[in-house]
C-alpha cells in the first residue's frame, strides 16, 4: 500500500520554516503508516519529506539542514563511526538525532568501569557488553528510522574496506595512531573523506581529510611504529572534552553532507580549554572547501 | 639575529623558558635558523614536537625562519 494518502491524512501540526508553513508528521503517525503499508520507518519519513511533509522529530533541525530537501539528503546518507568510546558514542548519537539514514557502527571493545566517566553509551548495567551492540540499542530508542549496520569487531586491514564501502563519510573516533593511519589508507582507497577527531585531557583537535589531502602525516608527522599514542596516555580524558570534539566532528560531517559552510579541510582546529583558546592552523596547500585542491 | 614570537600549546607549555605558560613569548635566534634549532633551543624532546606551525602553516624541521614570524608548537593528541 502506498503511504501518500495516509501521510496526507495524518499530517496535522504546522511547522513554520522560512516563509512557508509545512505540515508535520508525529513519530506515532510514522509508526502507524509504516505498519499499515509494510514499510520501514525511514521509508515513511522519506515519502513524507518528498511530499514536503516534515516528520516532527526533525522540526527544529529545518533551519540547520536547509529544510525538507536537506533532511531527505541526510536520510539517504550512509555514515560510518569507527571507535565507539568517548568520541564515537556521542558522534553516533548526534548523527542519529539529526536523522542520518544509515549508520555503520564499528568497535570490537566491551564496556569497562573506566569508560563510565565519559562514554555516553556506557552504563553500570552495560558493563561487559559490546560497545557496538550497546550503541545500537540506544540509537534504536532514540531514532528508529535510522538503519544500523553493526560490526562488533576491531578494524583490521582485512575487514575495514568491507565495512566502509558505500559510506559518504567516515568519522574517525579511534584511539590509536596505527589504527587511524589504517583508516586513512582505507578511506583513500575507497575515495571517502573522513572527519578526524582526537582528545587528551583539556585538549582536542578536529580536521576534515579528503583522499587527495596531505592527511594524518601532516598532523602527526611521518608514521612511526614506536609511537602509538599521544599525550592522552599521560593525562587521561574527562567527560567534557569528548563531548566538545564529538560535536565539532558531527558539525563538520553535516556541513560536508549538506555542502554548506567552510569545512575544516586542509586545516587543523586545536582546542585548548585550559587556556580557553581555539587555534586553527594550515596543514598543507590551500584547498577549496568542497572542491579540489589548489596548487 | 631574528626575533620570533613563540607559543607552546597544551603540555608543551612546560618548556616555556619564562615559566609554565601558553602566553606567547619572544625568542631571538641567529639569522638562518631553522625549525629544528628552535625546538632544540627550547629543549623540547623531538617526539613531543612533530607539529610546528609558522604563521599558522605547518613547516618541517629544515624550514628557515624569518624575522617576526609566529611559531606555534603542539603536542600529539590521539585519544578517542
Amino acid at each position: 500500500m502506498k503511504p501518500a494518502g495516509l501521510i496526507k491524512e495524518k499530517a496535522r501540526e504546522t511547522i513554520d520554516y522560512k516563509n512557508g508553513a509545512y505540515r508535520g508528521l508525529s513519530v506515532e503517525a510514522v509508526r502507524e503508516i509504516a505498519s499499515i503499508c509494510s514499510l520501514s520507518l525511514k521509508e515513511v519519513e522519506v515519502a513524507a519529506l518528498e511530499a514536503e511533509v516534515i516528520p516532527l522529530r526533525y522540526a527544529r533541525s529545518m533551519g540547520t539542514v536547509g529544510g525538507p530537501t536537506g533532511q531527505l539528503l541526510l536520510l539517504r546518507c550512509r555514515v560510518a563511526v569507527i571507535g565507539l568510546g568517548g568520541l564515537g558514542g556521542l558522534v553516533a548519537e548526534l548523527l542519529a538525532r539529526m536523522g542520518v539514514g544509515t549508520l555503520v557502527l564499528i568497535d570490537g571493545d566491551i564496556f569497562s568501569d573506566s569508560n563510565l566517566n565519559r562514554q555516553i553509551m556506557a552504563t553500570e548495567a552495560g558493563l561487559g557488553l559490546q560497545k557496538a551492540n550497546a550503541a545500537a540499542a540506544r540509537l534504536s530508542e532514540i531514532n528508529g528510522a535510522v538503519e544500523q549496520v553493526v560490526f562488533a569487531q576491531f578494524a583490521t586491514p582485512h575487514n575495514l574496506e568491507r565495512m566502509l564501502v558505500g559510506c559518504t563519510v567516515v568519522i574517525d573516533c579511534l584511539d590509536s595512531l596505527s589504527t587511524r593511519f589504517m583508516l586513512e589508507d582505507c578511506c583513500r582507497r575507497l575515495e571517502i573523506p573522513f572527519v578526524h577527531g582526537a582528545i587528551a585531557q583539556f585538549y582536542g583537535q578536529v580536521a576534515v581529510i579528503y583522499p587527495e589531502d596531505p592527511g594524518l602525516e601532516a598532523i602527526y608527522g611521518p608514521r612511526d611504529r614506536s609511537r602509538e599514542y599521544g599525550i592522552e596516555k599521560e593525562l587521561g580524558n574527562p567527560a567534557t572534552t569528548p563531548a566538545l570534539v564529538a560535536s565539532l566532528q558531527v558539525q563538520e560531517a553535516l556541513k560536508l553532507l549538506l555542502k554548506t559552510g567552510q569545512l575544516l579541510r586542509g586545516r587543523l582546529l586545536f582546542i585548548d580549554t585550559l587556556q580557553g583558546t581555539f587555534e586553527t592552523v594550515q596543514l598543507g596547500k590551500g584547498v577549496n572547501d568542497h572542491g579540489s585542491r589548489e596548487d | 639575529m631574528i626575533t620570533l614570537e613563540v607559543v607552546l600549546f597544551a603540555t608543551l607549555r612546560r618548556y616555556n623558558p619564562y615559566g609554565e605558560s601558553s602566553e606567547p613569548f619572544s625568542l631571538q635566534l641567529p639569522v638562518g635558523s631553522n625549525v629544528e634549532q628552535i625546538i632544540s633551543e627550547l629543549k623540547i624532546p623531538p617526539h613531543e614536537s612533530k607539529q610546528v606551525y609558522v604563521n599558522s602553516v605547518r613547516r618541517e624541521k629544515d624550514y628557515i625562519l624569518q624575522d617576526g614570524q609566529r611559531v606555534a608548537v603542539f603536542p600529539p593528541i590521539a585519544g578517542g
